[in-house]
């Protein structure tokens, strides 16, 4: 972990970059800036999964202060610079609601529950709930995490995620499987949606912004 | 001057092959049986100093891992973990049967348990349980088996449902 104070006092990556950015507006190296948030129970294995799939050896960077943890990560998408953020809980998830700031500017949502604990799945459309209210229509992924330990629950199928459209995914933190494919098509999906977004939100800020 | 040849102690602590994990509740002590090599099996008593009858055991566990690092190296935390919990339970007056029951539910985990509503100490131990099986289960990098973009695919059609869903549900659909 690496983190910097500049002259002005804010704190920056190992490249320079401002730990706190507007996601609207590139970054100072003109990276197009993408935020993903995590969200779901306690132990459902967030961090463990982002962790799975930052270990492919590029350069990442983790930024923990007391509400979020931070991992960044540069990625090429489309002959791109993409600066992702990942926006992971830090404990938070324990209060049952993310602070708003949490949700503000994200352009893609993985929503992570437990394949040996049903009461994690159970929970879901309260964090789903709470993320339609702050971002009605960015895109969204389901994953249920821990497949190794419970084999049987691969290819299940499961009401919540069909119900709501959301595509879902069999992952494990632990042996590895699909974690990448989930990350990769999050990524690409944020990307897309920050090129054409739709959520209404967004629309009001630009007809503001053009006023 | 750093020296590749192993010290006596890091060979020793490579021959201990710890067996089973105790405790004693009077005087207090976290007690072993090991093999040494193709020895025979040898019995340890670890004195347990100043465990606190409430609070975290994390100071005393750290120190005696200190102390006994040779025979403790390969033995998991969750495990002496335990045993010192049913120390601080039985301390504070709770018969062994009650003192195990109390333990063994902290450091098991309830499908239906909502450990949202843990704070940071119990959550912290039902972590370490999971810890264990994920270590287990674990394909890191340097094993042979890796692939860094691992799929498979899962077919749904013809699944039947897992049974998390009842009739009753709403999920705004």
């Amino acid at each position: 972990m690496v983190i910097m104070s500049g002259e002005d006092g804010t704190e920056k990556d190992a490249e320079g970059e401002n730990t706190k950015l507007d996601y609207d507006e590139k970054t100072s190296k003109g990276e197009l800036a993408v935020k993903v948030i995590c969200l779901g129970d306690s132990a459902v294995g967030k961090s463990k999964l982002v962790e799975r799939f930052l270990m492919d050896g590029y350069q990442h960077q983790q930024l923990s202060t007391f509400a979020l943890t931070l991992y960044r990560y540069r990625t090429k998408v489309d002959g791109a610079e993409v600066l992702v953020d990942f926006w992971d809980t830090a404990g938070q998830e324990r209060f049952q609601t993310m602070h708003p700031s949490y949700y503000h500017q994200a352009h893609a949502a993985i929503l992570v529950f437990d394949g040996t604990r049903k009461i994690t799945y159970k929970n879901l459309p309260n964090w789903y709930k709470e993320l339609r209210q702050h971002r009605p229509e960015i895109p969204c992924f389901c994953a249920v995490n821990k497949i190794d330990e419970n084999e049987d629950i691969a290819g299940k199928t499961f009401a919540f995620p069909e119900k709501n459209n959301i595509p879902l995914y069999y992952v494990s933190a632990s042996n590895g499987t699909n974690v990448v494919k989930l990350f990769k098509d999050a990524i690409s999906a944020a990307f897309q949606y920050k090129k054409n977004p739709t959520d209404f939100t967004d629309q009001i800020m630009e007809e503001l912004e053009m006023d | 001057m750093y020296n590749t040849r192993k010290s006596d102690g890091e060979m020793e602590k490579e021959d201990v092959v710890p067996l089973r994990l105790g405790v004693r509740a009077s005087p207090p002590a976290l007690t072993l049986v090991y093999k040494k090599g193709s020895g025979m099996e040898r019995y340890r008593v670890m004195p347990i100093r100043s465990l606190n009858k409430f609070g975290s055991v994390d100071t005393v566990l750290n120190e005696l891992k200190q102390r006994h690092s040779q025979y403790l190296a390969k033995v998991p935390d969750v495990r002496m973990e335990k045993m010192m919990r049913l120390l601080q339970e039985t301390q504070k007056g709770w018969a062994v049967t009650a003192a195990v029951e109390t333990v063994e539910r902290e450091y098991s985990l309830d499908p239906l348990q909502d450990l949202n509503k843990l704070d940071d100490q119990q959550l912290a131990k039902k972590k370490k349980v999971m810890d264990g099986s994920f270590e287990r289960n674990r394909v890191s990098r340097d094993d042979p088996d890796y692939e860094y973009d691992k799929q498979v695919e899962f077919k749904s059609e013809g699944q039947v449902g897992e049974g998390w869903d009842s009739p009753d549900d709403d999920f705004w659909g």
